[in-house]
């Protein structure tokens, strides 16, 4: 089949067997890839409401047809489970390499379920499968994982997919790490692997994949790049200097940017605060070189080395806008070494930069307003931008070296259960901390947090990325007319997720050329129709997977602090409140499904299409 | 009347510099952009304003916001994200 390997890979930890099954061309067509071919797939192979980390829960790490192939920016893969922090659908990405060295390997995804006896890696070496111990790494951080690993197959180039510490103590924060610094950070991913005492997956191969029109590809990527010479030339320029990290100053002055664990405004940071954590500023000190991933012209990454100061690094990636933020305007902090001093921590130990600086910044809020002593705090002085607290309350998490540091590894909502107190600083999505996108400013992003089947994340579909928060607020604070926007925006962006491309595509490829890539790679000739169905059918596959769960509407929770109840009293969201609802009953209304469960009616699926087993669930047809 | 400008999306406003410039009364948010284009003797391309979001006094704004004396602006990138 042209644009797949045509493999699947289940692996039993329990009894450490393997099974080949084919990827068939329904499969494929239907659910292209990713998150929603996960969904599928374990939407079958997981009996309903198994707990997380239980031995029946399925782990799956999962391709793009885009990966590997040639299509620019198509280079990221995803790991889905049921999350064990929402309770629900999970998925996360990352970029690199590793993606498109999976599919070389000779699969589009690999499964896993069972629990190993003792610690183990997965070594696919051109398709053949071998069970490798890994005791000896069990323990040790994500780089120094790596580099025995490496050292063991006497390869510097195999793709290493893995987990540091944060997994093995199945922190709810713990990510799966690649290339040393990218992360499917997300939802509790490295603790479903830890769960099955699963260290790595790693994989080798040169197996090629066969496309249907190689020429077209090539024609299409041409187009590519003169776009982004064209009308996008100066975004592109943008981050291909800077990375995500370039927008951090104007995240932080117009009201984007979380500040004060999202209780603050821009009053709250000096000029200069907001200025050096920008990568413009901090590459002038610390660059060392560029990182791209697989087939990007953009190259949005770089190197940094940290020379002087208390916390010196050899090797590591720029902080993300997302890392900076957390670990920055969250927190008051405007110290760049320690910013990327936990950075660092984050990528070693295998934690989401997005959680811990959100579970750092509940911490302080929670310190500096008297609920918890400094007895409590295992004698860390955490105030609002102290850079040193800030440091030694991440060691303590990542090291698990103090009551509150091991309490706090459990991330905001395990940690407020366990003191029973702070319930009133959780700023979360159905239970998983907000990303640096404040909903506030970019309305559309509340109902994206809230009510995507994957929740709490900004790279899933929605207003907020289309619209960017920028428009006049009798615009965007109007919350009428949004549903046929808001379903395009996750059409999109449910095709960019599972084909395997980045999410800078939005501005990096022109606009209906992803579908044209899909054609080109298979043999399935969507036509414009088949693409709207197809992004239907994608979301549609997610959200079936939480219904199955028995979650309803009603079930999928934000906080209210996030959304202006009650407003902010100062700063660029002064007095603003979103009417979520008002956007959640917009978007359900366009799709035509009901308003008070969620529940996509049998005419919808039946014109989707390709969810007959929906059907049968929710109807008995 | 005076207001204090800082171009944070250095990238877009080609050697505009940050600083104090003066406007009569009633100017608006994209009069203070034109008197810096004036005053650091740039001309921005045409249209460029849809690339910039802009906050005055701590608060959004639009080009056709006018801008009181004393005023501190920042013009942004319109495009955030990552």
């Amino acid at each position: 089949m042209n644009g797949y390997t045509g493999k699947l890979l289940f692996v039993n930890l329990t009894d450490k067997t393997c099974e080949v099954r084919e990827l068939t061309e329904d499969l494929a067509k239907n659910f292209v890839g990713g998150p929603s071919l996960g969904a599928r797939i374990l939407y079958d192979e997981m009996p309903p409401n198994t707990d997380a980390l239980a031995p029946e829960s399925l782990l799956g790490i999962i391709s793009g047809p885009t990966n590997g192939t040639g299509p620019l920016m198509g280079g990221r893969y995803t790991v889905v489970s049921k999350s064990p922090v929402t309770g629900g659908w999970n998925d996360a990405n990352s970029g690199g390499n590793f993606g498109p060295i999976l599919r070389k390997s000779g699969y589009d995804a690999v499964f896993f379920k069972g629990v190993s006896e003792t610690p183990v890696y997965l070594f696919i070496d051109n398709g053949e499968v071998s069970f490798r111990d890994a005791s000896h790494l069990w323990g040790k951080t994500t780089i120094e994982t790596e580099i025995a690993i490496r050292a063991e197959l006497d390869d510097p180039k195999v793709g290493i997919a893995l987990i540091g510490p944060a997994g093995e103590r199945l922190s709810n924060m713990a990510a799966i790490m690649n290339d040393t610094h990218r992360a499917a950070g997300r939802g509790g991913t490295g603790a479903v692997m830890g769960s099955k005492r699963l260290k790595a997956l790693v994989c080798r191969g040169d197996i090629k994949i066969e496309v249907r029109d190689k020429a077209e590809i090539v024609a299409l990527n041409k187009e590519t790049v003169e776009w982004e010479k064209g009308p996008v030339a100066e975004v592109v320029k943008i981050f291909s200097a800077w990375g995500t990290g370039s927008l951090y100053e104007d995240s932080t002055i117009s009201g984007d940017a979380g500040i004060k664990n999202w209780g603050g405004s821009a009053k709250d940071l000096t000029d200069e605060q907001k200025e050096i954590l920008t990568s413009a500023s901090m590459d002038k000190m610390y660059r060392k070189k560029k990182f791209a991933c697989n087939a990007c012209p953009v190259g949005c990454g770089a190197i940094y080395e940290i020379k002087d100061g208390p916390w010196k690094l050899e090797e590591t990636g720029r902080p993300e806008y997302e890392t900076s933020s957390n670990f920055g305007s969250m927190l008051l902090n405007g110290d760049p070494q320690s910013v990327n001093y936990c950075n660092f921590l984050c990528n070693e130990y295998g934690y989401d930069v997005i959680s811990f600086g959100s579970t750092l910044a509940w911490a302080m809020e929670c310190y500096n307003t008297g609920l918890f002593t400094l007895e409590e705090m295992g004698g860390i002085d955490l105030k609002w931008g102290d850079r040193d607290a800030i440091v030694a309350m991440s060691e303590a998490i990542c090291r698990a070296s103090t009551e509150m540091g091991r309490v706090l590894g459990g991330a905001t909502v395990a940690a407020a259960r366990h003191y029973n107190r702070g319930f009133e600083f959780l700023v979360n999505a159905s239970g998983i901390e907000i990303p640096q996108h404040d909903a506030r400013r970019a309305p559309g992003l509340a109902r994206t947090y809230q009510y995507d089947p994957t929740p709490g994340r900004h790279v899933k579909g929605g207003l907020g990325f289309t619209d960017h928060g920028a428009e006049p607020p009798e615009q965007k604070y109007s919350f009428k007319d949004t549903g046929r926007r808001d379903l395009d925006a996750v059409i999109d962006l449910e095709i960019t997720n599972c084909a395997g491309f980045c999410q800078l595509s939005d501005f990096g490829l022109p606009p209906g050329i992803k579908l044209r890539f899909l054609n080109a790679l298979t043999d399935f000739n969507y036509s414009e129709e088949d693409g709207v169905n197809l992004g239907l059918r994608l979301f549609t596959m997610r959200h079936a997977f939480n219904l199955r769960e028995g979650m309803r509407r009603g079930d999928f929770k934000i906080s209210d602090r996030i959304v202006g109840k009650p407003p902010l009293k100062e700063g660029p969201l002064e007095n603003i409140t979103i009417d979520n609802e008002q956007l959640a009953d917009n978007f359900y209304t366009e799709l035509g499904w009901d308003l008070e469960t969620a529940l996509p009616p049998k005419e919808f699926l039946e014109k989707v299409g390709g969810l007959d087993f929906v059907l049968r669930d929710l109807y008995g047809a | 009347m005076k207001v204090w400008v800082k171009f944070v999306c250095k990238d877009l406003t080609g050697g505009l510099a940050n600083g104090e410039y003066s406007v009569p009364d009633g100017a608006t948010v994209l009069d203070v952009i034109r008197a810096a284009e004036k005053s650091c003797g740039v001309t921005l391309p045409p249209d460029r304003d849809k690339a910039f979001q802009y906050i005055l006094n701590d608060k959004a704004a639009q080009g056709y916001t006018p801008v009181p004396d004393g005023a501190k602006l920042y013009v942004l990138h319109a495009r955030l994200g990552g």
